[in-house]
């Protein structure tokens, strides 16, 4: 399957507007740069602290157990990572994989200021080329981070290559509710609401707006379940959250 | 095979998860022994399945705490089919696994003794761990008084920790009492229920009172059968 975020060969989108596909990553990173600072406190106000249940459901559906490979992608400020790196324990490893520098640095810091350290590692990777051997992770992990990446078939492939066999990838992410209703308030608070806060709370607006608009180009459930069957996974399936605004996506490698 | 499902019921049961987590963790911040007897138990697992209303929860015990995991009914996939330390479907997955309805549960957390028979609760696994689990939650000693002074401060909280602990040892205290006295507080002093010698005393006379009436019908009996 063709990715269908890209609409001709040399343009995809950033929110809703077309870019050149190579000028996608770094507007990306602008609005990463930008947010990092104050990306926990603002997804706590977005969501009313709701993003922690989405994630812990998340880890308790991942399988990992002590001694396993676990790699966060965009793992951002590490919610995930922190969880993960005390199921894997000592004898496990978890990598926490971002392509932002700054969004890194704010996780690295706040997971080494928590005490977590030991079995973490923090390594600045393209999701869409990642630089880990075949068959290296026992489940691999992207939270909120897959909207954001160009090429979304390339980077789902990349995935499939470097999980073992029988290893699990799970995909959290927003997705676009079907009861109408749902969709027209979210739409309100999303494009209304959202933008207003940023401003307030991040100082920056715009970010946020990029935010609301990347979830609507976003590929819906159905169609993302189909790109992980096409890519090679099986057992693929999705769980809906919270009215249906975020998708579970979870695929086994055969 | 089903590809999706709704799970804001599964993300409540989550939700549960991690407060009781918190909770639990943080009361045991407060009892060093009890959090030192519980990571001795090095990730073992303690699955607790409870049906109406069904709700199942995993209990790992780390040296860092204990980790409350939600465990999702439609997620039994296990690649390696090993032990894990996600919760799954696998009863071989948990060192321990305790099945029982609500009811059974409250029903055996009120019981005084440790026995778990004849209280409606299944038990499958490592007994002997769940048996020390057991022993290691009846001597949990939380120290409130530390924590109330952590939340406002060491004059104002010693004298509400005091209070506190007054109020509870006169809350058992009294109970016990009631509980002791109660009985003859409603026979001798109330005269609301009868002695037992009373009472024995009454269905001796019964018995006397129904001897002689079949003794008289008896009588009646042979007396009739002579005037024929």
């Amino acid at each position: 399957m063709t990715d269908n975020n890209k609409t001709q060969s040399d343009t995809t989108h950033f929110g809703y507007e077309q870019v050149k596909t190579e000028e996608k990553a770094s507007r990306v990173a602008d609005v990463f740069h930008s947010v990092a600072a104050k990306y926990d406190i603002m997804n706590d106000i977005m969501s009313g602290g709701i993003h922690r249940i989405w994630k812990r459901f998340t880890i308790e559906v991942s399988g990992v157990r002590t001694g396993h490979k676990v790699l966060d992608i965009a793992g951002g400020t590490g919610d995930l990572t922190k969880k993960f790196s005390r199921i894997v324990g000592e004898t496990g490893q978890v990598v926490l994989a971002d392509i932002n520098a700054s969004m890194l640095n704010v996780g690295r810091d706040k997971l080494i200021d928590q005490g977590v350290a030991g079995n973490v590692l923090f390594t600045q990777a393209d999701a869409q080329h990642l630089p880990f051997p075949d068959n290296t992770f026992d489940c691999i992990s992207i939270a909120f981070g897959l909207r954001n990446v160009t090429d979304k078939d390339l980077a789902i492939r990349s995935m499939l290559r470097v999980l073992k066999p029988g290893g699990r990838l799970l995909i959290l992410e927003f997705t676009q509710p079907d009861n109408p209703l749902v969709q027209k308030t979210y739409d309100a608070y999303s494009f209304k609401i959202l933008p207003i806060m940023g401003k307030l709370i991040a100082n920056d607006a715009e970010s946020y707006r990029y935010l609301a608009e990347s979830i609507r180009m976003h590929p819906d459930k159905d169609t993302l379940k189909g790109m992980l069957d096409d890519a090679g996974f099986s057992l693929s399936k999705y769980h809906l959250f919270t009215g249906g605004i975020v998708a579970l996506h979870t695929a086994i490698k055969p | 095979m089903q590809t999706t499902t709704s799970s804001d019921g599964a993300l409540m049961v989550s939700a549960l998860a991690a407060t009781l987590e918190k909770a639990m963790n943080k009361a045991l911040n407060y009892d060093p022994a009890t959090q030192q007897a519980l990571a001795r138990f090095d990730n073992k697992r303690l699955a607790v399945k409870m049906t109406q209303p069904t709700l199942a929860l995993c209990f790992t015990f780390t040296p860092q705490g204990i980790n409350v995991n939600a465990i999702h009914a439609d997620e039994t996939h296990n690649p390696t089919n090993s032990p894990t330390n996600s919760p799954t479907n696998n009863t071989a997955d948990y060192d321990a696994v305790v099945t029982g309805s609500a009811r059974d549960f409250i029903q055996a957390a009120n019981q005084s003794q440790s026995s778990m028979a004849d209280s409606g609760i299944t038990i499958s696994g490592n007994v002997a761990f769940l048996s020390q689990v057991q022993g290691i939650a009846k001597t949990i000693d939380i120290d409130w008084e530390d924590a109330i002074t952590q939340a406002i401060g060491p004059v104002a909280g010693h004298g509400l920790a005091s209070a506190i602990s007054t109020a509870v040892a006169a809350s058992k205290r009294n109970s016990a009492f009631v509980r002791n006295n109660l009985h003859s507080v409603l026979r001798d002093e109330l005269l609301l229920v009868p002695a037992q010698e009373e009472i024995n005393a009454f269905c001796d006379d019964v018995d006397h009172i129904k001897e002689q009436a079949d003794r008289l019908e008896a009588k009646l009996h042979a007396f009739l059968h002579a005037q024929k």
